[in-house]
């Protein structure tokens, strides 16, 4: 039956209008007006080469960690221990650099521990059944316990300069960190676009019970996706290890939620209707802009939080209202 | 008249028509009150619309009257005025939450609330009471036991005792006064049970109670009956006691032609080397079942809810593992421990629930068609779109998928085109075994003839395949064989010509029939 070659007709093209316009590039739209009114506003500061670079290389390591975030979400899953695996990553990479490991050494140790985690929250969720919001919410808490263990409650500060290099290294004027996120948006787009893992992986978060029948391992594709965001959620600890020098005790936890609003920001463009990779890249973009012109423009730190929030509230109604309308027709 | 004479209800005049079909034809008939009528009929007669129309589920057409105890019902009726009118209904799946204890699972009702939302439940008042119901039909169960821990005979008897618990202050007369409906009660239960919930259902008319019971079982209803009311195609087609006629007169009216004992065993079957076998199957509701199926033969597992088919077809397709039994494939042990496995080992499915198991709906017709199938159609790690592309436009061709596109949303699809899909998906790959829960639950009689033909089709090939059904029509003209499902047994089996609605149902409805032919 699969041999016979098809005389089926090409299917036509979907119809593009501007109400399909509107809700695929909106958030894209969004972007750019706030780009133009920052420029506007503030022709000195923000459309600047300055200051457009240090917004991208700022953005690199938080755009990791929405890429981690990413494949749990879209096997149907939370895992709210991203950010505490990024700050015990970094407690862990200085710690153990100071320690005189070797730098290549203390990567794969961290890279390592990323994994575990992910598969400690895949045992519990998979294996056990266990909610994963409960599961990763517990990994997280043990993280920021160990974390103040580690640190002896106290500021980390890197002494070895060959690890600082391996993000603040400039390639062409730019950091080279902001290339290490680039290729890891590519290659993740890639997975999930392209490969079976990345349709499998879809497929359980948006009908598990139908995937499962039909043949995919859906347990397999979700334990995948909680050690692969451990990877990289861990690699982000690396690099912010790496690129800021230093370690608060309580590092980690802040960076979760702006992934997550970036996430599903990122949800409602591109690819409206799942979490896909370029739609996070814009999401990233989108709240780093937004809290970049309202600095630059003297607003206080309460602005840019109600900034965040907003933004959230509106990107995650949209992206229900959207996936409404698409099982609705 | 008297009271007591009065009827407890009494039905005129009850039509429902679905576009354009009419489901019920100008129904009438009255409820002696202490006694037990049962409502009897083949799938598709009419009786299942009958009872939703009296729990407030669909609106008779204009001309009905019901009146119960003598006052007339106000249509539009509502399952708030069916409770108010006294009707109290135990539903096929009984309704109880199992994460709760049998108490609380009476509690629904408010009156053991104080005033107010948030004053507590008075749990001491609660439990007296739930004690006292459970008593009155003997129940042997403490109201503190979850529920998911009782067997499903002692779940029906809660659902009896919850349903005809008694009104505040009313202790006496709540027996009497309201009419119990239960819808094919001992579907489910074991045969050796079953005699629990008909002992409390003939305790519970020697006190006066009045009762509807929907079945299709002769034997049981020869046993507790004291009325018949026969549905056939929509129309009453008996109103009689029970000691009017024979069973073979009842089974006579619900098939609605003379009866002919043909059944047999073991005759002629189609050629081909058996490729699936299993033996001695058993799991929560399968008490032991052997089946064997060959390459290019169409086997039809025949059976009403409850009697464990789909729970064969999960466990053949590897989505639930059997509590014993063993299976082979072609000769070598098959123990798949997941549906993933299953496939592997060229056994695929295409499941009951079409919305939940079947496709996914937020999906494109494309990627549904692939799931579960995209090894073969990638290259170097990647899915080759030239190679996904020409395997799904071939496969919407090959089985007749009407849609705009590969892309387009298959929650767009009719329902007989996503049904189409998931055959698809199953059948397209070369399996070697097709197992088909309800390939054509809820769609079209065209979109069923269509169906129909694509899994001939795949026999025609040489597919093993099993196709489980609840409506018998399907089978005909398509089975090879049908074996009947009862209660996690297989009670008959009906070859070749004998599939026939009317012999499946008389198997189904007489087990005297089933007895000589075994």
């Amino acid at each position: 039956m699969t041999d016979t070659v098809t005389t089926a007709k090409p299917a036509p093209k979907p119809r593009t209008t501007v109400a399909s316009l509107a809700t695929n590039y909106g958030v894209v739209g969004f972007l750019l007006l706030l780009v133009i009114i920052f420029s506007v506003m503030l022709p000195g500061t923000f459309p600047t080469f300055l200051n457009g670079r240090s917004l991208l290389t700022d953005e690199a390591i938080p755009l990791v960690l929405a890429l981690a975030a990413v494949l749990p979400l879209a096997a149907g899953e939370f895992d709210l221990s991203l950010g505490a695996v990024l700050g015990f990553s970094a407690i862990a990479t200085i710690s153990l650099s100071n320690a005189g490991l070797p730098t290549p050494l203390v990567i794969l140790i961290a890279l390592a521990i990323g994994a575990f985690i992910g598969a400690v929250n895949a045992v519990l969720v998979v294996g056990i059944g266990v909610n994963a919001f409960i599961a990763t919410l517990a990994s997280a808490t043990v993280l920021a316990g160990l974390n103040l263990l580690v640190t002896n409650s106290g500021l980390l500060v890197l002494a070895a300069p060959d690890l600082a290099a391996l993000t603040t290294t400039r390639v062409g004027g730019f950091q080279v960190v902001l290339a290490y996120a680039i290729v890891l948006a590519v290659v993740i787009y890639f997975f999930v676009e392209h490969t079976p893992f990345g349709r499998y992986l879809r497929a359980t978060g948006m009908g598990r019970d139908a995937a499962r029948l039909s043949g995919v391992n859906t347990g397999r594709f979700l334990s995948a996706s909680f050690i692969v965001a451990g990877v990289l959620a861990a690699f982000a600890g690396v690099l912010f290890a790496s690129r800021g020098g230093t370690a608060p005790p309580t590092l980690g936890p802040e960076f979760l939620l702006p992934a997550y609003a970036a996430a599903f920001l990122g949800a409602t463009t591109i690819r409206p209707g799942y979490f896909n990779v370029g739609g996070t890249v814009i999401g990233v973009l989108l709240l780093a802009v937004g809290s970049n012109g309202l600095t630059l423009m003297g607003a206080q730190t309460w602005v840019t939080n109600v900034f965040n929030g907003v933004a959230l509230m509106i990107a995650v109604s949209a992206s229900v209202l959207v996936g409404r309308k698409r099982r609705r027709g | 008249m008297s009271d007591a004479d009065m009827p407890a209800a009494s039905i005129a005049n009850l039509s429902k028509t679905f576009a354009g079909v009419k489901a019920l034809d100008n129904v009438s008939f009255k409820l002696s009150r202490g006694a037990i009528t049962a409502l009897l009929g083949m799938n598709g007669s009419g009786k299942s619309t009958l009872i939703k129309i009296l729990a407030g589920v669909y609106q008779p057409d204009p001309g009905a009257e019901v009146v119960i105890a003598g006052h007339q019902v106000a249509l539009p009726f509502s399952s708030a005025s069916a409770h108010r009118a006294g009707l109290r209904f135990l539903h096929q799946d009984v309704g109880l939450v199992p994460s709760l204890t049998v108490a609380d699972n009476f509690a629904f009702v408010s009156r053991f609330r104080g005033h107010g939302m948030l004053a507590p439940i008075d749990r001491r008042a609660q439990k007296e009471h739930v004690e006292r119901s459970l008593a009155r039909f003997n129940i042997d169960i403490d109201p503190e036991s979850l529920v998911s821990t009782l067997t499903p005979t002692q779940r029906t008897m809660v659902g009896v005792a919850r349903a005809l618990q008694d009104d505040e202050g009313d202790i006496e007369n709540t027996d009497v006064e309201k009419i119990l409906i239960l819808d094919e009660p001992t579907a489910a239960l074991p045969a050796e049970e079953v005699d629990i919930v008909l002992s409390a259902l003939e305790d519970l008319r020697a006190r006066g109670g009045t009762v509807i019971y929907v079945s299709h079982r002769t034997d049981e209803v020869a046993r507790i009956a004291d009325r018949l009311v026969i549905l056939r195609d929509g129309k009453l087609v008996a109103d009689e006691a029970r000691g009017d006629l024979s069973s073979d007169e009842i089974v006579e009216k619900i098939v609605g032609r003379k009866l002919q004992r043909v059944m047999s065993e073991g005759v002629a079957r189609t050629a081909g080397d058996t490729v699936l076998t299993a033996t001695g199957l058993t799991g929560p509701r399968l008490r032991g079942v052997d089946l064997d199926v060959a390459a290019g033969e169409i086997v039809g597992i025949a059976g009403l809810v409850g009697c464990g088919r789909s729970e064969l077809m999960r466990i053949l397709g590897g989505a639930q593992a059997p509590s014993g039994g063993t299976m082979s494939l072609r000769g070598e042990a098959y123990a798949p421990r997941n549906p993933a496995q299953a496939l592997h080992r060229g056994v695929a499915s295409s499941p009951q629930e079409r919305r939940k198991e079947g496709v996914v709906m937020q999906m494109c017709v494309g990627e549904n068609l692939t799931l579960g199938r995209l090894k073969r159609l990638s290259r170097g790690g990647a899915i080759s779109r030239k190679l996904e592309g020409s395997t799904v436009a071939s496969l919407i061709d090959a089985f007749a998928i009407k849609t705009t596109g590969a892309r387009q949303t298959i929650a767009l699809l009719s329902g007989g085109n996503q049904q189409k899909v998931m055959l698809g998906r199953a059948a397209g790959y070369d399996s070697n075994v097709l197992l088909l829960d309800e390939p054509t639950q809820g769609v079209d009689a065209n979109a069923k003839a269509e169906i129909a033909q694509l899994v001939r089709e795949q026999a025609l090939r040489g597919a093993a395949v099993v196709m489980a059904s609840t409506d018998f029509e399907d089978f005909v003209g398509l089975a090879h064989r049908v074996v009947l499902l009862d209660r996690g047994r297989i009670i008959a089996t009906a070859v070749g010509d004998e599939i026939t609605v009317d012999n499946l149902s008389l198997l189904c409805a007489q087990p005297e029939i089933r007895e000589k032919s075994a």
